[in-house]
């Protein structure tokens, strides 16, 4: 798999993390994790940005390696 | 050529002109109600939290009668009658067989729903001695203006007459053509009889108790019986709204996908095991009622279990047919032809949103179905939660998402603009995520459902990890970001129709399923045999708790004094 | 008929869930007793109540040795009586019914809920091992008052409870 991401692929990625966030201190009660407000703040700024750079990274490598679907977005 | 392919190259309305006009008619009024629904939607949501509260308490129930009834009578079933129509039409390829009958159930259903809107409406006037402000559900003794029940006769006898449209059609191409029903035909017919049998219910209890009753002719009604023969056509009807959302997902989103549809066998046995199935699970609403044997309430959850089975059995269909479509346009790997589906597409991402809101709708049914954990979450925000994501997303999204493909086809005019009918079904998802999970939250911890005010004087809700505040605040954050998407598409549509016809023509050709009906047996095209199943499924469901029903109480009671009259309870308190 | 091999495995597991579903809930009834509401509380004249052997006066009763019955009115917008009182450590079973339109009587934060039905008599049964207070919402729009319809349970040490009133 080589396509780049589109613009319209982010979203729908991003709109999928939007459950995990609104349960984010849910999720990490399950694992023994309290989380107050602030912390729980961080943790899912820190969360979308991973996501946004992980995106950002896929698209740089798939845009080196990519032969046939350099037009992106 | 199989009768499944009608020729890309020609537009739904250029071959089909009287039948479009019929169509968008239908879709028309479906948005409007949508539109009314939406508004009264977000009234509701904000009153609720006690953000908002320009209403008095008291007309938030007419509000939520309107929001109901507008969105789950009018919105689903004009669609239903507008996207049956055309695919009677198409898959057949023929005309209907007279215009002005088809024009005479599409003003029947308007009139109905007129008649019933203006009794609703009635309740904001003070001064008008009309409302009817008895929810969508109008359980007796909560009486409406007898305009409510026969607007709601009147409705239901149209969906009669289209149903009896779209069969003579059938009737006439099965005289001229040998072979299946073609599979979008055999969708409409099946849905429609499990239409016929559900409606019963609810025409016998509107047409011998309610209607008489709110005329004054009878006294009063059996509450329990009026109930139980709502839900009789109350779960049924959740299917009627399904049906032609499967309908979509089975025959147009493999297309849309890129690919096609994987087994057409499944897809009948799929149609058939709703028929059969639908009706003799009512009960299951009224797990805690009193008057209801337990040995009733277990058939009920027994058959409702089994009633997974279709659906279960679509999810597998529908992902592999987007799998297949995905393949074919080069997506590769495990998961890695997920990338390759046609995301930017708002009719394909609205769809596939839809279908997996669906299947988490499914969980929460599941915990609903389960007759004894069902006591934790009965009539608690637990269930707006649940069908919020079933007929609220499943069925509302893929709708939306429809509207974008048959657009050109349906008007010759492009969609005004794709990115906006992107963003408008994302956020559809993104709203209805934080709405309905704050809601199964809020049922969790005993939070009810239909109340104006759920803060109470003598204890508070204890949320557990999270606050209710927190909970009020997903609750009218979604409620706005769904009120929004509501306007993007309504907007996104009306200016599409203000643009300039488009030149040339669009592909809207449905491709044959890779698995074909021929490797089905032609019993599954038996419509009569699976009628008689169905109606001996619901014999066997109904007779006996309806017969203890009324042999308890009576035809007419154990009821009381109707509501709303002059404060008469007042007489029983001294 | 055709079907591929991945949707038999799918069908089975399908319906191994579903038969699993039904199980638990007849593990729920059998196990766990957790009986459902159902005919035996019987019917009564909704338009007499105040003439009702059992509905005449609301209120709780001593039937046995730790075992007690209460009898609920419900009526627009209020239940009677209220609040209810009851000793902890009991087994307490409800008898509620409608003085007009339907109703719904849930104990918040519990799992003791049941429709309310003029003419039909709901009857449940349920365990209070400790002290505590409960909020009791009627669940069910019955009328513009309906979100006002509010009620409280207390479930009282067993060295408080002073009698059978209310």
């Amino acid at each position: 798999m080589s396509g780049r991401i589109s613009r319209a692929g982010l979203l729908v990625i991003l709109a999928f993390l939007v459950p995990v966030i609104v349960e984010f201190r849910t999720l990490a009660a399950l694992f023994g994790v309290s989380l107050s407000v602030g912390q729980y703040l961080v943790a899912v700024t820190g969360l979308v940005m991973a996501v946004l750079l992980a995106v950002t990274a896929w698209n740089l490598r798939a845009g080196t390696t990519a032969d046939d679907h350099t037009g992106g977005a | 050529m199989t009768s499944e392919e009608l020729p890309g190259e020609e537009l739904f309305l250029d071959r089909f002109p009287d039948e479009a006009q019929v169509v968008r008619a239908s879709l028309w009024s479906a948005f409007v109600a949508l539109g009314i629904g939406a508004l009264a939607g977000i009234v509701q949501a904000l009153h609720r939290v006690g953000y908002v509260r320009f209403i008095d308490s008291a007309d938030y129930y007419t509000v939520l009668t309107l929001h109901g009834v507008l969105l789950v009578i009018s919105f689903t079933i004009f669609f239903l009658v507008g996207l049956f129509t055309w695919a009677v039409t198409r898959s057949l390829d023929r005309p209907v067989e007279n215009i002005r009958f088809t024009w005479a159930w599409y003003l029947t259903m308007v009139a109905g729903t007129v008649l019933a809107g203006v009794a609703i409406l009635g309740g904001f006037v003070d001064s008008i001695p009309i409302s009817a402000d008895v929810l969508f559900t109008f359980y007796a003794p909560l009486q409406a203006h007898p305009l409510f029940y026969a607007g709601l006769a009147v409705f239901i006898i149209g969906t009669w007459l289209a149903g009896f449209d779209w069969f003579r059609s059938w009737w006439i191409w099965r005289s001229e053509n040998d072979g299946r029903i073609p599979l979008q035909t055999f969708m409409v017919l099946t849905s429609m009889l499990m239409w016929y049998i559900a409606t019963i219910g609810v025409a016998i209890s509107v047409v011998f108790f309610l209607l008489p009753w709110s005329l004054g002719i009878i006294d009063q009604v059996n509450p329990l019986l009026t109930r139980t023969l709502f839900w009789y056509f109350g779960h049924p009807v959740v299917y009627f709204w399904l049906m032609p959302a499967y309908l979509l997902w089975y025959t147009v989103l493999p297309s849309i996908s890129g690919g096609r549809l994987f087994s057409d066998p499944l897809a009948r046995v799929v149609f058939v095991l709703f028929l059969i199935l639908s009706t003799p699970v009512g009960i299951h609403h009224q797990y805690l009622d009193p008057g209801i044997a337990e040995g009733f309430k277990f058939i009920a959850m027994t058959n409702t279990m089994f009633l997974l089975l279709p659906s279960l059995l679509t999810a597998f269909t529908v992902v592999a047919s987007m799998e297949h479509g995905a393949r074919q346009r080069g997506g590769e790997g495990y998961l890695s032809w997920l990338g390759a589906l046609p995301w930017r597409d708002p009719a394909f991402t609205g769809m596939a949103l839809a279908g997996l809101m669906f299947a988490a709708g499914g969980f929460s049914g599941m915990v609903n179905a389960g007759m004894n954990i069902n006591y934790l979450i009965h009539n608690t925000l637990w269930v707006p939660g649940h069908f919020h994501l079933t007929v609220g997303t499943a069925v509302a999204l893929t709708f939306m998402a429809a509207t974008y493909w048959l657009l050109p086809q349906l008007t010759r005019r492009r969609l005004y603009s794709r990115t906006i009918g992107l963003f408008q079904v994302v956020m559809w998802f993104v709203g209805m995520v934080l709405m309905s999970n704050a809601m199964h939250r809020a049922g969790l911890v005993g939070i009810p459902r239909r109340t104006a005010e759920p803060q109470y004087d003598g204890f508070a809700f204890d949320a557990g990890l999270s606050s209710v505040a927190e909970l009020d605040a997903q609750v009218a954050i979604g409620g706005t970001l769904l009120f929004v998407s509501v306007v993007l598409f309504l907007g996104n549509l009306i200016i599409s129709l203000l643009e300039d016809p488009m030149e040339g023509t669009v592909d809207r050709s449905l491709p044959p399923a890779l698995s074909g009906p021929e490797d089905s047996p032609e019993v599954l095209d038996n419509l009569s045999l699976w009628v008689a199943i169905a109606l001996l499924l619901v014999l066997l469901a109904y007779s006996l708790p309806i017969g203890a029903i009324v042999a308890d109480g009576g035809l007419f009671g154990p009821g009381t004094e109707s509501y709303p009259v002059v404060l008469s309870w007042l007489e029983v308190v001294t | 008929m055709n079907v591929h091999t991945y949707e038999k495995i799918w069908l089975v597991a399908s319906l191994f869930l579903i038969v699993g579903f039904i199980a638990t809930v007849v593990y729920g009834a059998a196990g766990a007793g957790i009986a459902m509401v159902d005919a035996s509380g019987g019917t009564v004249d909704s338009t007499s109540l105040s003439e009702n052997e059992r509905f005449g006066e609301p209120g709780v009763e001593r039937v046995g040795d730790g075992e007690y019955e209460v009898t609920v009115v419900a009526r627009q917008f209020m239940y009677q009586p209220d609040p209810i009182r009851v000793p902890a450590d009991s087994r307490v079973t409800f008898y509620v019914t409608s003085a007009d339109v339907i109703h719904g009587f849930q104990v918040v934060g519990t799992n003791v809920n049941t429709m309310v039905i003029p003419g039909q008599v709901a009857k449940i049964t349920v365990d209070f091992d400790e002290p505590a207070e409960y909020g009791i919402i009627c669940n069910e729009y019955c009328g513009q008052g309906h979100h006002d319809m509010e009620g409280k349970l207390v479930v009282v040490p067993e060295d408080e409870y002073g009698g059978d009133d209310a």
